[in-house]
């Protein structure tokens, strides 16, 4: 009987599974076999003798990965700029959408909306150059520091500034893409909600704290457990156009390290085991971080 | 074609009265070493085969050989109707003269080779004749992917060829030599790529009456830059990069001009007297150098922010023409263009680095080879490619020269400079350069085409005289000509003595997997160093021994080991 009813719903829904076996088989193609490719990171790779004939070394590549001397600068370095970076764009999206949302003229909340969005679109490669010429001491951003001190501010060049400059052009490049995500939270939520609160006399701050935000919380936490999946990403194409030998000490990061050395001199064993270093970190912080949610919010993400 | 087989015919013709009169014995070494004859149909005389035991440097292959190449594609260069990359006037002359047909497997984009080889290293997926740097000739060696020329090599290279390459105790070979055995053909280009020079401003010299200048010590290089700073002529005195983005960045041939007046190199290995190799930049001389850069930078001599401005970010200054003092190598063509474009009165004059105490000159010099023509291991003629450097020479320089820079200002002048890039692989005679500095300056001042030899110089000329005389707007070669051969190699020549008064880069090993590794971290551990120095981050006496144990920490010892232990065994 129950095998039947199974049969039956098969029969019904296979045009379903037909539609989906194609995305299946794009992902097991791409996703998938290519990870047997991680065993290279686990031997003398020799090309000539591919990942069946070379012999394997252990945990060798690791070893060398970490007694690298600026191997602890460059996973510091990764981190403190990939939080800051997850911190300040959560924080500026979230005001600027609530700054946004309350705007009554729809023509200017909707072309702010674009505008804030538009850099998402550009490559670091444009913006890099650009950003260079701002941030450079006759530039832009050194005019207006120029109204409230005499000194110019070295942002390029100074590795304390250099941080801000990679965590601020980095906002203000992606905050708008959360943005627009935390605008769909925004809209999601039960006017029926503010009704009621304004009946009990809340003001606008008290309906953001106790309506809005606890009703966008569960996107916000969504976007912080998939951002902290990439924790070690710092943003290899912004660093790698506008960094130079006077900021290494606070710049360089793990995806900079590993393209010098391995695709600048081929060591492929040694960029796959800096590869799987940064997935292990990110697939335990990911982990942590949604059965964190799930234990403290009640909300579960993945 | 018919001039061709009309001396083909005469040659082979030759060829049996010498076999006929007993003196075909002759070894290839003699018909390379025959000196160069105006008359094409004599020159083919000593390299066409008069019989099959004759397989000397230029015979062509009995059977057609297809080479399978691997190409990189530059969107820029001008082909005619009909012709393409690997099917043009240059491939079918390889192919009319050696028998070789080149066949493109691989077209890659540009700037993407180095990066794409590697890959094709990885999968194992090699053309049969193609470029490689020193770290990947040492992987493909260690891996077995290609093969020992050194059979080849001794049997058909040219005395030519064998002239040019062999020079200072075989120096561009020795990185692609493993066991004594050569696994690469070196495609060097000029030995003086990063040996410096000082370039000024001509035209605000005389805007500023100044007539007497030449600078015997370094204070004399900065009091111009200082005048001309001071009289609103540039916005900072001498110009500087980062030392990120070319070979040989400004910032290294910079500190290599300021540094010779006391007698230190800089960037390369040397024999400290004792038989040891020992790292020019870690040297306790270096201290007052970087003390002299230090207090430069808080004047303002440089600009502020050079440490953010790599080699192409520092050139469009120069462009821009904020600096009249640069001190460089001979390779100013483009930046100088683009200053003439933008300042149609800028005229640049070289003059010697200031000498040593005593007088003399033994400038610093960093290699300038970095890739070396390889054999697949499974390839069967591993000769072709030696013969196809052999044939190159002779279109680039020798028998076959009038026939290549003919064409070149004929038919295929749009392709330019470019033209050297039709066929499939070329490289540049190191001290050719050098050679045509000798006779450039004479030439050129008596107004005197026919005291040149050499099919090359005599275009360049032309090209000047086109320039100067004609009005024709070649700033790129036209002008700049004047500033290589007449006043670049003329200063190295007779100035620096070069290339004997050189003092060449000692370590010339091969690019192990220890220097492979290391070297890049040592050096980015330098380039940090020394920037911080300049801008004054770090203190000169204070910190310079952390600089140095730094250095040898992070890779600097190893690389240096290896290297001594190489030297040691050489």
């Amino acid at each position: 009987m129950h095998g039947i009813a199974k049969r039956l719903k098969l029969r019904s829904t296979y045009q379903l599974h037909l539609i989906v076996l194609p995305a299946l088989i794009v992902l097991v193609l791409f996703c998938y076999i290519p990870m047997f490719g991680i065993v290279i990171a686990f031997q003398d790779f020799m090309p000539t003798k591919g990942f069946i004939g070379s012999p394997f070394i252990g945990l060798e590549r690791f070893r060398y990965l970490f007694t690298l001397p600026n191997f602890r600068n460059v996973v510091v370095n990764s981190l403190v700029i990939a939080v800051l970076k997850i911190a300040f764009t959560q924080l500026t999206a979230v005001i600027m959408a609530l700054l946004i949302s309350e705007l009554r003229a729809e023509w200017f909340r909707k072309s702010a909306q674009s505008i804030a969005l538009f850099p998402y679109f550009l490559p670091w490669v444009v913006l890099g150059g650009i950003s260079i010429d701002i941030f450079s001491v006759r530039g832009a951003a050194n005019s207006i520091v120029q109204l409230f001190t005499s000194e110019p501010i070295f942002f390029l060049g100074d590795p304390g500034w250099y941080r801000v400059f990679l965590v601020s052009t980095d906002v203000w490049k992606n905050y708008g893409y959360t943005m627009v995500i935390v605008f769909a939270a925004l809209t999601a939520i039960d006017p029926a909600l503010y009704e009621s609160a304004m009946m009990d006399g809340a003001n606008r701050f008290k309906q953001v704290l106790h309506i809005t935000v606890p009703g966008i919380l569960p996107t916000l936490m969504l976007l912080l457990v998939l951002a902290l999946g990439g924790i070690l990403n710092a943003g290899f194409d912004q660093v790698f156009v506008t960094y130079n030998p006077l900021v290494y000490s606070s710049g360089d990061i793990i995806d900079t390290m590993v393209y010098r050395l391995g695709f600048e001199q081929g060591q492929y064993s040694l960029a796959t085991a800096a590869g799987i270093f940064k997935s292990i970190v990110g697939f335990i912080l990911i982990t942590t971080s949604n059965w964190m949610a799930q234990k403290f919010l009640g909300y579960r993400v993945i | 074609m018919l001039r061709n087989k009309f001396a083909a015919t005469i040659s082979l013709a030759l060829a049996a009265l010498l076999a006929l009169s007993g003196c075909a014995g002759s070894n290839s070494s003699s018909a390379g070493s025959a000196p160069p004859a105006a008359n094409p149909a004599a020159d083919s005389f000593s390299e066409t085969p008069g019989s099959a035991a004759e397989d000397g440097p230029l015979t062509p292959f009995p059977e057609t050989v297809t080479v399978r190449v691997n190409k990189e594609f530059n969107p820029d260069i001008w082909y005619p109707e009909g012709e393409s990359i690997c099917d043009n006037v240059m491939t079918r002359f390889y192919e009319d003269q050696l028998n070789i047909r080149y066949k493109l497997v691989q077209e890659i984009e540009r700037g993407q080779y180095e990066a794409k080889l590697n890959l094709s290293i990885a999968s194992n997926d090699l053309p049969d004749i193609f470029y490689a740097n020193a770290s990947q000739i040492y992987r493909m060696y260690t891996a077995g992917q290609i093969q020992d020329q050194t059979d080849a090599y001794e049997k058909y290279a040219s005395e030519k060829v064998r002239g040019e390459l062999e020079v200072n105790d075989r120096m561009y070979l020795a990185p692609a030599m493993f066991e004594g055995r050569i696994y690469g053909i070196p495609c060097p280009e000029d030995f003086s790529l990063s040996v410096p020079q000082v370039w000024v401003r001509q035209d605000w010299l005389d805007d500023l009456g100044i007539t007497d200048f030449d600078p015997k010590t370094n204070e004399d290089i900065y009091e111009l830059a200082r005048t001309f700073m001071d009289k609103g002529k540039a916005r900072f005195g001498i110009l500087l990069d980062n030392g990120v983005g070319n070979t040989f960045s400004c910032l290294n041939t910079t500190l290599r001009g300021l540094a010779h007046s006391e007698g230190q190199p800089i960037n390369i290995f040397y024999d400290d007297g004792t038989g040891n190799l020992v790292w020019s930049d870690i040297q306790p001389e270096m201290k007052d150098l970087l003390k002299e850069m230090q207090a430069l930078y808080r004047e303002g001599m440089f600009d502020t922010e050079f440490a953010v401005k790599d080699y192409s970010k520092a050139q469009e200054d120069l462009a821009a023409g904020y600096v009249g003092v640069y001190i460089n190598p001979f390779t100013v063509r483009g930046p100088f263009a683009k200053n003439k474009q933008n300042q149609p009165e800028a005229e640049w004059t070289a003059f010697p680095i200031p000498a040593q105490a005593d007088g003399s000159y033994h400038v610093s010099a960093e290699s300038t080879c970095f890739r070396w023509l390889v054999v697949n291991a499974g390839f069967e003629f591993p000769e072709a490619a030696i013969k196809g450097q052999n044939l190159w020479h002779e279109l680039w320089q020798g028998n076959h020269a009038e026939y290549f820079h003919g064409l070149n200002e004929g038919e295929y002048s749009q392709a330019g400079e470019d033209f050297k890039l039709y066929p499939p692989f070329w490289f540049d005679p190191p001290m050719k350069n050098l050679r045509q500095g000798e006779v450039f300056p004479d030439a050129w001042h008596n107004r005197d085409r026919d005291s040149i030899a050499s099919p090359e110089t005599r275009k360049q000329y032309d090209r000047s005289i086109r320039y100067f005389e004609k009005g024709e707007s070649d700033l790129y070669t036209g002008w700049t000509n004047i500033h290589l051969f007449d006043m670049a190699f003329p200063i190295l020549k007779k100035v620096y003595g070069a290339p004997d008064n050189i003092l060449f880069e000692a370590y010339t090993g091969p690019t192990t997997d220890v220097i492979a590794n290391k070297r890049p971290l040592a050096d980015q551990n330098r380039l940090e160093w020394i920037i911080k120095f300049i801008v004054g981050n770090a203190d000169v006496d204070a910190e310079f021994d952390t600089y140095v144990s730094e250095w040898l920490a992070v890779g600097g010892q190893d690389v240096l080991t290896e290297a001594n232990e190489w030297y040691k065994n050489k």
